[in-house]
């Protein structure tokens, strides 16, 4: 017998010798994930799992997820809507492989979406303590939900004026855009945008910097929309930053926010004055707005129209009434006039001599003028008296 | 040279009414009488006539 046997012999052993204590379960394991190398068409990915305490590496593991569970990562990404990626400690359920080849590896059958999710809502929570403590008169709490002074802003009674944040190109603007441009009531819009990348390292830089800006530019807005669509459905921290937070409660406009995200509120869309789950549902949230003002000048259009045929047919009926009262007034005052002037002529009548002469008085003239006073006659005087039938000459003898 | 004074009934009014207190108050004398009831007959006739064509509008606007 030989004082020694081969590699694959012992490395054979090793490999019974696991199977056998840990083939037969499975392993619930917190690490951290990095290394990772992701072989999309192939669909396996080798990553490193390590455990740290503070900076330095306590245990290191090679894992390797395998094409039947290929597909937990997207599942993840999807429920969690975190990009599976470098330096996430997540909670996994493995088994554990060794191959006398490739040595010891842990294969992951599934990852711990609760976990993840408990962890960012523990991080958002945290953040959201931050901005009451410091900014309390911007972000509180009322009946256990998150208030803040921006979902007190008032809207205008249109917006149209709009401060645009997405990225550039991308299926969120273009969602967005095509919303407001398109909307069913040809109300227009007048947008400025900010571009900014959404995912990333800097995205929350990026968001936090055009708020500020938006703040600081003489430009008056309506409001803002803070967009985001399309792409990986991943990596939403940007919008449960500190910064952007802080940015949507010093905004002096009310926020509108269509981030994309089904199952995750975001601290944006929580402090944000709407939250929409798509930008294009933000973009109809303006014109949804604005339709109760179209409503308003409608209603107003009718009840002018209404209230002016009122007042023309009460006028009418005033004119009418006016009308007969004006024609019975001078249809009177003509015949009191009428009746006038009768008395008037029939006064003249009366003033004519032939009456008078009639009843046996006469006229008398001298030289062709009448004689009103015996004193206007003397001894000797011709003159001529007139009766109703005639005249006859005298004389006047005393 | 003078503008025509034009007719108007309440002048004539105003002269009738004037015609018939100086004829009451034995003002006009019978060689002016004549002369003063052609001036009163006048100025019926144009009243008369001011008032049949106001009529006539009135008939004109109801019908």
């Amino acid at each position: 017998m030989t004082d020694y046997i081969s590699l694959s012999e012992l490395l054979g052993d090793i490999r019974g010798t696991l199977e056998k204590e840990y083939g037969q379960y499975t392993y619930r394991v917190l690490a951290e994930i990095t290394d990772i190398k992701v072989y999309y068409q192939k669909q396996y990915a080798f990553l490193t799992l390590l455990e740290k305490q503070g900076d330095n590496i306590v245990a290191n593991a090679g894992a390797v997820i395998w094409r039947d569970n290929f597909s937990i990562i997207k599942q993840f990404e999807k429920a969690t809507g975190v990009k599976f990626d470098q330096n996430l400690e997540l909670l996994l359920e493995v088994e554990i492989q060794y191959n006398v080849r490739y040595g010891l590896r842990l294969s992951i059958i599934s990852i711990d979406e609760t976990y993840t999710l408990g962890k960012l809502e523990q991080q958002k929570q945290n953040v959201l303590v931050r901005l009451m403590a410091d900014y309390p008169k911007l972000v509180w709490m009322r009946d256990d939900m998150y208030r803040s002074n921006n979902h007190l802003k008032k809207l205008p009674v249109v917006m149209q004026k709009i401060a645009l944040i997405a990225a550039p190109g991308s299926d969120g603007r273009r969602d967005f855009m095509h919303e407001l441009e398109n909307n069913e009531y040809n109300i227009d819009y007048s947008l400025m945008e900010f571009p900014v990348q959404v995912q990333g390292d800097t995205a929350a830089g990026q968001i936090g910097l055009q708020l500020e800006k938006i703040n600081r530019t003489q430009e008056a807005f309506d409001a803002v929309a803070i967009v985001r669509g399309g792409g990986g459905s991943t990596d939403f921290s940007a919008f449960d930053s500190y910064r952007v937070g802080l940015g949507v409660v010093q905004c002096p406009y009310p926020v509108f926010t269509g981030i994309g995200h089904e199952r995750n509120v975001s601290i944006t869309d929580l402090l944000a004055f709407n939250a929409a789950k798509t930008p294009t549902k933000c973009a109809a949230a303006f014109t949804e707005h604005n339709m109760h003002f179209l409503g308003l000048v409608q209603n107003a259009q009718q009840n002018i129209g209404t209230r002016a045929k009122g007042m023309v047919s009460l006028f009418r009926q005033q004119t009418q009434n006016t009308q007969s009262k004006l024609l019975r007034s001078a249809q009177w005052r003509i015949t009191q006039e009428k009746q006038f002037l009768h008395r008037v002529e029939d006064k003249l009548k009366m003033a004519l001599p032939d009456g008078t002469l009639q009843r046996g008085f006469a006229l008398v003239r001298k030289n062709g003028k009448h004689i009103a006073k015996s004193e206007m006659l003397d001894f000797g005087d011709e003159i001529e008296i007139q009766f109703t039938d005639g005249t006859k000459k005298a004389r006047i003898e005393s | 040279m003078t503008k025509k004074e034009e007719f108007t009934y309440e002048s004539a009014k105003k002269r009738l009414e004037q015609i018939m207190a100086n004829i009451d108050s034995g003002k006009v004398g019978i060689d002016e009488l004549g002369p003063t009831l052609q001036e009163a007959r006048e100025l019926i006739e144009k009243s008369l006539e001011k008032l049949a064509n106001a009529e006539k509008i009135i008939v004109e606007w109801e019908e």
